[in-house]
């Protein structure tokens, strides 16, 4: 049995997006600042510069983090590093390496709640189910359902990753469960296109997550090579097929 | 008797009170200057105000953290509370591992004493609320009423005090009185947790006070260490058992109170994790309470 005061009817601390059993919590304004950094603190949070966490109530199943993300977790809470021996980990090394995420993404499990460390990024919840399967950007996994298949998958052709700067291989969500993404922008400046049998073409890496069942490439611009220099655009990437993709157009 | 027009002034108010204990905000600094008033403005809109403690006394008295006091009016006596050259050398040895100033002064009568501005934040709180014991943090400690009993508690395991970045030991208060913490967070950035035969584990020490009927062990955050050390969480601090704890999730941001001055402290820098141990001043200090005693 636990109990949380000045928490859920905390001021300054407010539930900001929620979905399933996790909840994102936003911190309204930093209340301990030192008069030397004042002026700072102040302008940061006139431009929604906020800290925010997210909490998980893992009676509705285990929850997969990104390593070293916890900070606190109330009540008959597990641990497990989801490592089952030295091959194991060393494949999941491999993995982790190529998409610059953490080896060992630990699980927890039991009845209570999980907090993770405040970050001044924003978080995102996916609903992983409307999109099949979700390809991540390097770097954008926080946390979701453990019932979630993680894969790394690589690119169709090698023209795609040494173009279209994305990297090699992406980590890819399917099943069903939520997922939360750590983004550097909000969801505010987040383009969502979805395509029907259609294609995309976008100038830079600006994609932050698509659906596995969008087929990824890199293209020249125009159908020359000639056209494609002289327009200055040179190479671009091309999502075709049906599927989700969300854009960041100001990152 | 005297009088004082502290509370009528239009600029400080007083935003709490527990006991004969209340605590006074200074809400704009009115004496800045030009150059100053650019750090001043912020400052008053980042809620950065000065705060004191003002203790009222009804012949009861109060244990105060040494070089806190500003002044006090009436009839009211302070007295060392050093016994002894033996009392002294264990008080200043429990002071050096708690970094708290080795005597804390009492202050007896009728009357007020009122304690030096800090910027940090006052948390009043009654140790009955706290199933009658309380375990600080280190150099949380302001005031607390004469009547509670001081201890300094070790660890139940040395692995705890080592791993957990705790300290090996804290100050605790036994007994029915109020507490003055000088806090680093206000009240809104902590979160309160009650347990009830249950377990809380924390990343770091975000633990500022938590009740003495819990048992605070470091262990590893899974099962085997190969597990906790890939995890990337390593030890975590675990609370477990039946009680309360206060927990600052959000200290040690990029723009903590943290960072603080030694001055800025109502202790004058002598409380306060980062000003640690006694000064060359506390022990003079309590070396001339021990000849007052004798003379």
């Amino acid at each position: 049995m636990f109990q949380l005061n000045n928490f859920y009817d905390n001021q300054n601390m407010k539930c900001i997006a929620e979905m399933g059993r996790y909840q994102i919590f936003e911190h309204e304004k930093d209340l301990s600042v030192s008069p030397n950094v004042a002026e700072m603190a102040y302008f940061a949070s006139k431009m929604n510069v906020r800290r925010r966490q997210l909490l998980v109530n893992l009676a509705g199943g285990g929850c997969t983090v990104q390593a070293g993300a916890m900070q606190w977790m109330l009540g008959n809470v597990q641990m497990t590093s989801g490592v089952k021996g030295i091959g194991n980990f060393l494949g999941k090394a491999v993995g982790a390496a190529v998409t610059k995420e953490s080896a060992v993404k630990p699980e927890y499990t039991g009845e209570g709640l999980l907090m993770l460390e405040p970050t001044y990024k924003h978080l995102i919840p996916v609903d992983v189910e409307k999109w099949g399967s979700i390809v991540l950007d390097d770097g954008l996994f926080l946390a979701c359902d453990s019932t979630l298949t993680h894969k790394v998958v690589a690119r169709s052709n090698i023209s795609s990753a040494v173009l279209g700067r994305e990297g090699l291989f992406n980590l890819s969500l399917t099943g069903k469960g939520i997922a939360i993404l750590e983004s550097p922008v909000p969801q505010a400046e987040l383009i969502e296109f979805k395509l029907q049998n259609d294609v995309i073409k976008i100038d830079g890496n600006m994609a932050i997550a698509w659906s596995g069942s969008l087929e990824f490439t890199v293209e020249k611009s125009a159908n020359s090579l000639l056209g494609s220099a002289v327009s200055g655009e040179g190479f671009v990437n091309v999502y075709r097929g049906t599927g989700t993709i969300l854009m960041a157009p100001t990152m | 008797m005297f009088e004082q027009n502290l509370l009528s002034r239009l600029n400080v108010e007083m935003i709490s009170s527990l006991g004969g204990f209340k605590v006074l905000q200074h809400k704009r600094d009115m004496s800045t200057i030009q150059t100053a008033a650019t750090k001043e403005y912020f400052c008053s809109q980042m809620n950065i105000q000065r705060k004191q403690v003002l203790l009222e006394l009804n012949g009861n008295s109060y244990c105060v953290q040494a070089g806190a006091m500003q002044w006090f009016s009436g009839q009211v006596t302070m007295n060392s509370n050093i016994k002894g050259v033996g009392d002294f050398l264990g008080k200043a040895l429990g002071a050096t591992v708690t970094k708290e100033s080795a005597a804390k002064p009492i202050y007896s009568g009728t009357g007020q004493v009122m304690l030096e501005a800090t910027y940090r934040h006052i948390l009043l709180t009654n140790v009955d609320d706290w199933g009658g014991q309380i375990i600080l943090d280190d150099g949380l400690f302001l005031a607390c009423d004469a009547s509670l009993q001081q201890k300094v508690v070790a660890r139940s395991n040395l692995s705890s005090a080592a791993l957990g970045k705790e300290g090996l030991f804290n100050l605790s208060l036994i007994g029915k009185g109020v507490v003055a913490l000088e806090s680093i967070v206000p009240m809104d950035e902590l979160i309160e947790i009650n347990l009830k035969d249950d377990c809380m584990k924390i990343d770091g020490n975000m633990a500022i006070a938590w009740s003495g009927s819990l048992n605070f062990t470091v262990e590893k955050s899974a099962k085997s260490l190969i597990g906790s050390a890939l995890s990337g969480e390593g030890f975590v601090n675990v609370y477990r058992g039946t009680g309360k704890i206060w927990m600052a999730p959000v200290m040690g941001g990029s723009y903590s109170a943290g960072e603080t001055v030694a001055t800025e402290t109502a202790a004058k820098g002598r409380t306060g994790s980062k000003a640690g141990k006694i000064s060359v001043g506390d022990a003079i200090d309590a070396v001339s309470g021990i000849l007052d005693l004798f003379t």
